[in-house]
């Protein structure tokens, strides 16, 4: 899994919430660079301003003969910093190629200078790093000027070339975007946050809440396929949702106990005439072939009964109760004992879980039945792992081809050999096991045992159930 | 020697219906037959019998409507006949008043010896149903005799075989007593039973595995040398008032 993936959230609500997160993010984002924009804006309206002020006296100055530094001005002159706002008159122009051009200041003064009158050949503006004095004036200067905006690192150098050739220099600070904007947006978004995402949350837990009685009503209907009307709640597409699913677990519902009836009719329908065959038998005086029939007839209602388990397992109504497992085992194990089967079972403490009982002693039954009857003999033991309790049957049979393992499950499969009554059974023990198992929340498996050479010892069925 | 039993057969199935009545005629029962509830009632009204033997799906009125007219009109014992096997069917069967029970297709002769065990039953004074036990308690644990089933002292059901069964009521029943071996036999499996000393000594240890905390030093099922066994605890009776 990579890192995004497991970021991810995987409910509903922190995605949703996620999602809404990064986007406002991008929002705010977005937001900063066209206010560090605009302010960037600014401050060259504010350069281009200057220039053209400076460049204007200077030329009027040029103009009138004048020089082009006061010599009253003398001890400004000398102030520190001062000279980094000086204006230069050179016969060669001030800019070199490494210099970083502003094109956007050139654009700016071609558009104020010729307004003003002032006559030039050639506009050129470049930035130049700002010595670190400029910096501690610049910083003196905003708190005499009460600005604390500006941040020099940089200067404007703008050099004109007058009609006569020389060019004409002007160094103007350019203030840094400040850091007051990146916290302006930092608490914008935070505050956006708060603002937006509290009902969010609020909204998409209920959403989630509306949802997770959806599921939980779905759950409850797999488990007991008793329909129950959830109440739909949440916002419209939910509760549509809801009704729909009330509607199909009814309809499922009113199906399944339609086949219940039906099996129920099948069952005295054929339950009657094997009666009355049963009691017909009774009048053959050949005692070898009446118990021939009746062992037939028992294996039909064997079947039968199989058939119809099958059918309803889950849907008898019986009720988990607790039930001492161990003697329970114990008790099938002795069953096959007094009909003189090989049956080891392991000591163990006692445990209880909830089960149905009869269902539970079916399943038992087939699973412990199969290891006698196919492997010769059967060794249990019971072991309580967490929340749940494994019973081990091991036999000392041939096992069970690999890839023949799962088909066991399925109703009606036999292994060919012992495709015969004599062996007894109806091909359906394991498939109501595993059912049984399944009902009950646990699980049926079977696996060959192996020795250590790979050669098979026989087979292992495991039945896993939840206990409390 | 006394009248034989009359059974009221109510099938509505003749193919089932006319050789079980056949099968009952020659096991010494006088048997009148109907095919549905209707027919049952008249003939109810007309003659006394002494036991109902019930179909509990037929057209028309079911058994099970028949069955609670008949407990509640009526000391009439009912044994239903029933297609499906369920352990749910003998709680509602007995709870609609039904003394009864058998699964289609049934052995006849087990048909035969609950349709005695029924009438046996039916002979005894009102009294005596009334104060018959529906189980018994003892040292925290219940002996239901109702589901016959057995309930350890945190409530856990605790499954034991028929024969186990059987061999705990009689201790409850003789608590305190000291059985021996032929005596346990008879009394748990009747005198017909081909059971050897050695199968009573194997159902007892399987019983104490199951109740005994520690099946080595038995505090419950005591083996007393030279007699038998005997339960050690004290028992109470339940009667129907009793049982939650």
């Amino acid at each position: 899994m990579t890192l995004l993936q497991r970021l991810w959230p995987s409910s509903l609500a922190g995605r949703l919430l996620l999602t809404i997160a990064l986007a406002l993010l991008v929002g705010q984002l977005l937001n900063a660079a066209l206010m560090v924009r605009a302010q960037r804006e600014q401050a060259m309206d504010r350069v281009a301003a200057e220039a053209a002020v400076r460049l204007i006296a200077a030329t009027d100055r040029l103009e009138q003969g004048r020089p082009l530094r006061e010599r009253n001005f003398g001890r400004m002159g000398r102030a520190p910093g001062f000279r980094f706002r000086r204006t230069d008159l050179a016969p060669g122009s001030p800019v070199t190629p490494d210099m970083r051009p502003i094109p956007e200041l050139v654009a700016r003064l071609n558009e104020i200078l010729p307004t003003y009158g002032v006559p030039y050949r050639k506009i050129e503006a470049v930035a130049v790093k700002a010595p670190p004095r400029a910096r501690r004036v610049e910083r003196l200067a905003a708190q005499i000027g009460g600005r604390s905006d500006n941040q020099v690192r940089e200067l404007a150098l703008i050099a004109l070339q007058r009609s006569d050739g020389q060019w004409l220099s002007v160094r103007v600070p350019v203030a840094e975007a400040s850091g007051r904007i990146v916290a302006t947006i930092i608490a914008q978004t935070v505050l956006l946050y708060l603002v937006m995402l509290v009902p969010l949350v609020w909204l998409t837990r209920r959403i989630a809440r509306s949802m997770g009685a959806l599921r939980d009503g779905v759950a409850q209907f797999e488990q007991t396929q008793q329909a129950q009307p959830i109440e739909p709640s949440g916002p419209s597409d939910l509760v549509d949702l809801t009704r729909s699913f009330n509607a199909m677990s009814a309809r499922i519902s009113a199906m399944l106990n339609e086949k219940d009836v039906m099996l129920g009719a099948i069952g005295h329908d054929l339950k009657t005439p094997l009666a009355a065959l049963r009691v017909r038998v009774e009048s053959v005086p050949d005692e070898r072939q009446r118990s021939r029939m009746v062992a037939s007839i028992d294996d039909i209602t064997r079947t039968l009964d199989d058939i119809l388990s099958l059918a309803r397992i889950g849907r008898t109504g019986e009720v988990a109760e607790p039930v001492n497992l161990v003697a329970l085992v114990e008790m099938i194990a002795d069953e096959y004992r007094d009909l003189g089967q090989d049956v080891e079972l392991a000591d163990c403490e006692r445990i209880v879980a909830p089960l149905q009982f009869t269902w539970i002693r079916r399943a038992l039954r087939n699973v412990i039945g199969n290891a006698v009857r196919y492997g010769a003999r059967a060794r249990i033991s019971i072991a309580r792992q967490n929340r749940a309790v494994a019973i081990t049957i091991d036999d000392d049979g041939p096992g069970i081809a690999d890839d023949q393992i799962e088909r066991m499950f399925e109703p009606f499969t036999r292994l060919e050999a012992s495709r015969n009554m004599a062996t007894g059974g109806t091909g359906l023990g394991l498939t109501l096991a595993r059912a049984i198992a399944h009902q009950h929340g646990g699980a049926l498996t079977l696996a060959n045992r192996r020795a250590a050479d790979g050669t098979v010892e026989g087979l292992r069925a495991v039945l896993t159930l939840p206990v409390g | 020697m006394t009248e034989a039993p009359h059974i009221l057969l109510i099938d509505d199935e003749p193919s089932l219906r006319e050789p079980l009545a056949e099968y009952l005629v020659g096991q010494g029962f006088a048997v009148t037959e109907a095919g549905d509830a209707a027919r049952a009632r008249s003939l109810m009204r007309d003659q006394r019998f002494s036991i109902l033997l019930l179909d509990i799906m037929m057209p028309g009125e079911d058994g099970l409507s028949l069955c609670r007219h008949v407990a509640a009109q009526s000391e009439i014992p009912v044994i239903l006949l029933t297609a499906k096997g369920e352990a749910m069917d003998r709680i509602i069967g007995l709870e609609i008043g039904a003394d009864d029970y058998v699964v289609k297709p049934f052995d006849p002769r087990e048909l035969v010896a609950r349709i005695k065990t029924v009438l046996r039953r039916a002979a005894r004074s009102p009294q005596a149903l009334e104060d018959e036990v529906q189980g018994f308690e003892f040292d925290g644990w219940r002996l239901d005799t109702v589901k016959r089933r057995l309930i350890d002292p945190d409530g856990a059901l605790v499954p034991i075989s028929t024969a186990e069964f059987k061999l705990l009521l009689v201790f409850c029943e003789h608590a305190g007593h000291v059985l021996n071996r032929d005596q346990l036999l008879d009394l748990a499996h009747g005198r017909e039973a081909h059971l050897f000393d050695r199968a009573i000594d194997n159902q007892i240890s399987r019983l104490r595995k199951k109740v005994e905390a520690d099946n080595r030093t038995p505090r419950l099922i005591k083996t007393v040398w030279g007699g038998g066994y005997t339960l050690a605890a004290k028992v109470r009776r339940l009667a129907s008032t009793d049982t939650p």
